[in-house]
């Protein structure tokens, strides 16, 4: 069993990163691999309510996210940062994360025995 | 493309046997693609599949082996939830077979 | 000794990755280390194509790749769901010579047996 972390960094509009991401994620968890999974940058995009708009276009993977609990995922976070920066609300996100600051990123970081980018 | 006709009309397969179109899906389509897997449907096969439709609708993914079984247990018990019943229903494979006769796509082979 | 996963993500013909995941490979088993299994995902499965057509003034990284892990008996793996749905493999087009099929679940197992785990 290993520490691994999923660090998405892309919105959902511009390529499959997520998407894929997403399935590494639940493959990881399903053989009992202790996962948390951590948006940065573009990557909070993934997690606004746009995506369940009928116009996405693309697979409405994201509401896949509530699947988490059911695979004990369960260190969802996302960059404080990122989500102001953009002028975003905490609440305004379609799941329940837990914000990090950048001193919080880099102490989650250091806890990890493997980092995935994507 | 492949089909199946039910009452009278076609409804398109993708080349995996799965429904082409999600909303063509009904319960004489379910009926169809269950004798098209040898399954002579019970009330038993109907609630597992109508627990995969459900599955889909919220979370837009069909549910592999592992996470119906899971899902299962926690909202029908323990006794329906595990993968000796389901196998009972669907011996081909409950993921595989259940999504089918649902009308969803085909779940994710590496997964 | 350090044993390496190797997980590759971006697109092999349209950046350095590949080449940099080659030169790291070969370094890596010439220092001593060992390289447990290199792994495809993302658009890193383009390299598992037998269609590339490569003029002969092009380095074809992804032969060299597979040469490389078939003389250091390195599993080369590609993850089959993304390969199909990018058109890469299909149930009659099989994949690049040295190239095999797997599953995110063999991914996710093999985590397991290494001590680093490095993504290009």
């Amino acid at each position: 069993m290993r520490n691994i972390l999923l660090l998405q960094q892309h919105s959902p509009f511009n390529n499959s990163n997520g998407r894929e991401a997403l399935d590494m994620a639940l493959a990881l968890a399903a053989v009992e691999h202790s996962v948390s999974i951590l948006f940065c940058d573009d990557a909070v995009y993934q997690l606004l309510p746009t995506v369940d708009q009928p116009d996405f276009g693309l697979k409405q993977y994201p509401r896949s996210f509530k699947l988490f609990s059911l695979y004990d995922i369960e260190q969802v976070y996302a960059c404080l940062e990122s989500v102001t920066a953009r002028g975003l609300e905490p609440a305004q996100l379609n799941i329940a994360v837990t914000l990090l600051s950048k001193a919080d990123i880099a102490a989650l970081l250091s806890s990890q025995h493997q980092v995935i980018t994507t | 493309m492949a089909e199946i006709t039910v009452d009278g009309k076609a409804i398109p397969l993708d080349k995996h046997g799965y429904l082409a179109n999600l909303q063509d899906w009904n319960t004489a389509v379910a009926q169809a693609l269950a004798v098209a897997e040898q399954i002579t449907m019970t009330e038993a096969h109907w609630e597992v599949v109508h627990f995969v439709r459900q599955f889909y609708v919220e979370f837009q993914t069909s549910p592999a082996i592992r996470i119906l079984v899971k899902a299962m247990a926690q909202q029908l018990g323990p006794e329906k939830g595990n993968s000796k019943y389901l196998f009972m229903l669907f011996p081909q494979g409950p993921a595989k077979q259940a999504t089918r006769i649902a009308g969803l796509p085909k779940p994710a082979k590496c997964l | 000794m350090t044993r390496f996963g190797l997980l590759l993500t971006s697109n092999g013909f349209a950046s350095q990755s590949l080449a940099s995941a080659l030169h790291f490979a070969k370094t890596s088993v010439q220092m001593g280390h060992s390289i447990e299994h290199i792994f495809l995902y993302q658009d890193a499965v383009y390299c598992a194509s037998a269609d590339n057509d490569l003029p002969a003034d092009e380095p074809d990284l992804s032969a060299e790749l597979a040469y490389f892990c078939q003389q250091h008996h390195i599993p080369l793996l590609f993850c089959v769901t993304a390969a199909e749905k990018r058109g890469v493999v299909t149930a009659v087009k099989q994949p690049k010579h040295g190239y095999v099929a797997a599953g995110l679940a063999e991914f996710a197992m093999r985590q397991t047996n290494i001590d680093k785990l490095i993504q290009f």
